[in-house]
């Protein structure tokens, strides 16, 4: 055992152990608490029941970057939306396809006179974000809907996204995503668990509990005014969506979750595409932890509630890294035989550690996700997300990581790279 | 060999919880996405839309004599005006297994219960204490007192007498109107009338003018706000408390309050108004709509919402309504809506004013 000069490493090692280990607890003790709020709380849905209103001029964006095999679908699918046609406009933003996805487009325009504006784009920085910033540009309503070329609207949800804006503090309405190419192999499967759990028990949690709900970039609404006020799309960011939500509560603007809007989107069919995917939410996270965490903690008229909970929000990409690094300190504290206190506390941390991984994919929320959604087989595959999750949590580690020294000491910038599209026609 | 068995155990200890999972994994028996109902957009006429068209088919059926869907001792078809006679064992039993067809006029007597749908080509003129299960008059519909409708009513113009209960979807082409005592959940026409008590005309109403609080914007307010008598807003308000709002004022925008709503009487609202817990609207108010609150909505007498020309929703989970307000669109009460019997009309205003003279 050391002692005398040693023993105040292993004291500054304890420490950074218990503080890690509260961390795990905090975000334990949060995901059990969603949970059993949505299996045993009240359920939020004030704006579902608006059926009937005048309403509000609408522009869909959607968004097209060489999609010539899905767009057709969704301008199909977005002309036979309940809403009145008047008051909708369809706004496909074409961004710098070199396919057949301009054609497609202008064919429909031509076919639906005065129903599809469509706003092609030829150059300029390239990305989803800067698209819309540019296309933003052009609309004349106050509302703002924003889907991917390769979704299917239902008919009935447009007006579900649209309704939550009759509020006139709501700037930014979501609704839920469900992946449609479920079936493809273990990966998707395990997906579909996890969006499970993040919508149907995070997302509505937070939504019943008047906390903050996340608008997710697509399958979702933005009021111009708002966004305006927040100082529009920005397309410097790695998750434009997490740091809108963010801008939107700084300015007193509040995001609405949906759950019954649902949505089907495609979900990553490989460990590669899903390792990219999870490294750029990791960055995109940890780059609005450290833009809004001040500033979210410093704001007045926000319930001490809602800042811990946004901060919660912000921070579960930057447990992965704090994660091994306790599994490291815990190791460490081992072998170097610290004191019986500490001993306790690194069991702890093991079966924490054991249990918990799931904070980072809401593991506890995923059985009872599934549970509401009414499906009963798939749950027995929830022990293999444990192996998406080691994978998760080393991917998102490696992302930090990469953040805080490589990509500050070789000043490289985040690089636009469009999402795999699986499904080949419609 | 001791050891290789002790590999083979281990392993088969770390394999045995993942079974279930790996049986999952190989077997796909629920690998298909979750299903979105890509049709469904919450119209209120669906049932009786396909009731219609499946009734219709019905009567060609029974009048050319080809075969219906159900046997033809289990419909009651008269071709012209007529007044159904229950039969023997009905008229014991109080209760008809039949579906009631009527290409003219149709009058159903009271204390009887109709166990399968009734479909009217023109006026169907119910009698009282007598129980639906759903309802369909291409001309108008009149429900006897102590009514009951089951599923679904949907009419030209619907009347329903006092102490109706309408359990599903009450609908009109033109108009609705619901006498006091009635319980419903949800109603949807362009005109729907709490009692034929007349609304007061508020072109007649004089106002003192107010000065403008504010112009444009959109006002927020950290605590409880309290909006003054006669004042004028141009724009939204968001109060993270209560929300009062006293006599006379006009607010051309919406209000949100995260607590209670409250207005006084006559106040304009041209946009929505929100609320995290109870809505008390006083009397003669004129409301652009909609109307959302998480817990409870009161209505006072002379109260309209929204217009002819811009339909909207009155919606929470609890609504009460005044004898003699009128809503245009939708009135959706989640757990229970009711009409005030003309006795306890005083009540919302006095709540209302009682609230306003506590924060005053």
């Amino acid at each position: 055992m050391l002692q005398g000069e040693g023993s105040w490493f292993i004291n500054g090692v304890s420490l950074a152990l218990c503080l890690i280990i509260a961390l795990i607890l905090f975000y334990t003790a949060r995901h059990y608490y969603f949970t059993l709020n949505r299996l045993f709380g009240a359920q939020r849905h004030p704006y579902l029941d608006i059926d009937t209103a005048d309403w509000p001029t609408v522009t869909v964006f959607v968004a097209a970057h060489n999609e010539e095999a899905v767009i057709a679908g969704a301008l199909t699918a977005l002309l036979r939306i309940d809403y009145p046609a008047e008051k909708l406009i369809i706004m496909p933003v074409n961004d710098r396809s070199t396919d057949r996805t301009r054609d497609i487009i202008d064919d429909f325009a031509a076919n639906n006179p005065g129903r599809i504006t469509p706003f092609h784009r030829t150059g300029g920085k390239p990305g989803k974000a800067a698209a819309l910033k540019d296309a933003t540009e052009h609309v004349t309503s106050d509302i703002i809907v924003v889907f991917d070329a390769d979704y299917l609207p239902s008919r009935g949800l447009l007006k579900q996204l649209v309704a939550p804006f009759f509020d006139p503090e709501v700037g930014a309405t979501m609704g839920r995503v469900v992946p449609q190419n479920v079936g493809s192999n273990l990966l998707t499967r395990l997906l579909d668990l996890e969006r499970s759990g993040g919508y149907q028990v995070d997302q509505q949690a937070r939504m019943n509990l008047g906390w903050i709900p996340q608008y997710g970039g697509t399958v979702g609404g933005i009021r111009l005014s708002a966004l305006k006020e927040s100082g529009g799309w920005h397309d410097d960011v790695l998750a434009e969506d997490t740091d809108l939500t963010y801008r939107l509560l700084l300015k007193g603007w509040k995001t609405v979750y949906q759950n019954r809007s649902e949505c089907y989107e495609e979900v990553p069919e490989s460990w590669p595409v899903r390792i990219r995917q999870i490294k750029r939410w990791a960055k995109g996270h940890n780059q609005a932890l450290y833009r809004h965490t001040w500033k979210l903690m410093t704001m007045k008229g926000l319930r001490l509630t809602e800042k811990i909970d946004g901060m919660a929000l912000l921070g579960v990409y930057a447990m992965a890294p704090l994660l091994i690094i306790g599994w490291v300190l815990a190791l460490l504290l081992f072998y170097l035989n610290a004191s019986p206190l500490v001993s306790g506390a690194i069991i702890l941390f093991a079966l924490v550690s054991y249990s918990t991984l799931g904070n980072f994919a809401a593991f506890f929320q995923i059985a009872a996700a599934t549970y509401l959604d009414g499906s009963r087989q798939r749950i027995r595959l929830l022990p293999l997300n444990y192996f998406g999750f080691l994978v998760s949590i080393f991917s998102i580690a490696k992302a930090t990581l990469e953040q805080v020294i490589l990509d500050r000491l070789t000043r490289r910038e985040f690089r636009w790279e469009k999402t795999i599209r699986y499904r080949k026609d419609r | 060999m001791w050891f290789l068995l002790l590999l083979i155990l281990t392993l088969a200890l770390f394999t045995l919880p993942l079974l279930p999972a790996l049986r999952e994994w190989r077997r796909k028996r629920d690998a298909t996405p979750l299903a979105i109902q890509q049709e469904h957009t919450g119209d209120i006429h669906y049932f009786a839309e396909t009731f219609r068209a499946f009734i219709e088919r019905e009567i060609d059926a029974l009048i050319t004599g080809k075969a219906t869907t159900d046997s033809v001792e289990n419909y009651c078809m008269c071709e012209k005006d007529c007044t159904f006679t229950a039969g023997q064992d009905e008229s014991h039993s109080h209760t008809t297994q039949r579906i009631v067809i009527a290409l003219g006029k149709l009058t159903l007597p009271g204390n009887l219960t109709f166990a399968r749908e009734i479909y009217g080509r023109q006026l169907i003129l119910g009698g009282d204490n007598t129980l639906f299960r759903a309802i369909l008059a291409k001309g108008d519909l009149f429900l006897g007192e102590r009514s009951m409708v089951l599923r679904w009513a949907h009419a030209r113009a619907l009347y329903a007498g006092a102490d109706c209960r309408f359990q599903g979807r009450l609908s009109a082409e033109k108009r609705i109107v619901l006498e006091p005592g009635c319980i419903f959940t949800r109603l949807h026409a362009p005109h729907i009338r709490f009692g034929l008590g007349t609304p007061p005309d508020r072109q007649n109403q004089r106002r003192t003018p107010g000065r403008d609080t504010k112009a444009e914007g959109r006002m927020l307010a950290s605590t409880n706000l309290e909006f003054p008598r006669n004042g004028t807003f141009h724009g939204d308000i968001v109060a993270h408390g209560d929300v009062l709002i006293h006599d006379g004022a006009v607010i051309q925008g919406s209000i949100k309050a995260h607590g209670a709503l409250r207005l006084g009487c006559n106040v304009t609202v041209s946009g929505s108004l929100v609320c995290g817990k109870r809505m008390i609207i006083a009397a003669g108010c004129a409301l652009g709509g909609p109307l959302i609150a998480e817990q409870r909505i009161d209505i006072a007498a002379g109260t309209v919402v929204g217009s002819p020309a811009a339909l909207t929703t009155i919606t929470a989970p609890v609504i009460r309504i005044a004898y003699g307000v009128v809503a245009h669109g939708t009135v959706w009460a989640s757990r229970q809506g009711s009409v005030l019997p003309p006795a306890s009309l005083q009540e919302v205003s006095s709540t209302a004013t009682k609230l306003k003279s506590a924060t005053t």
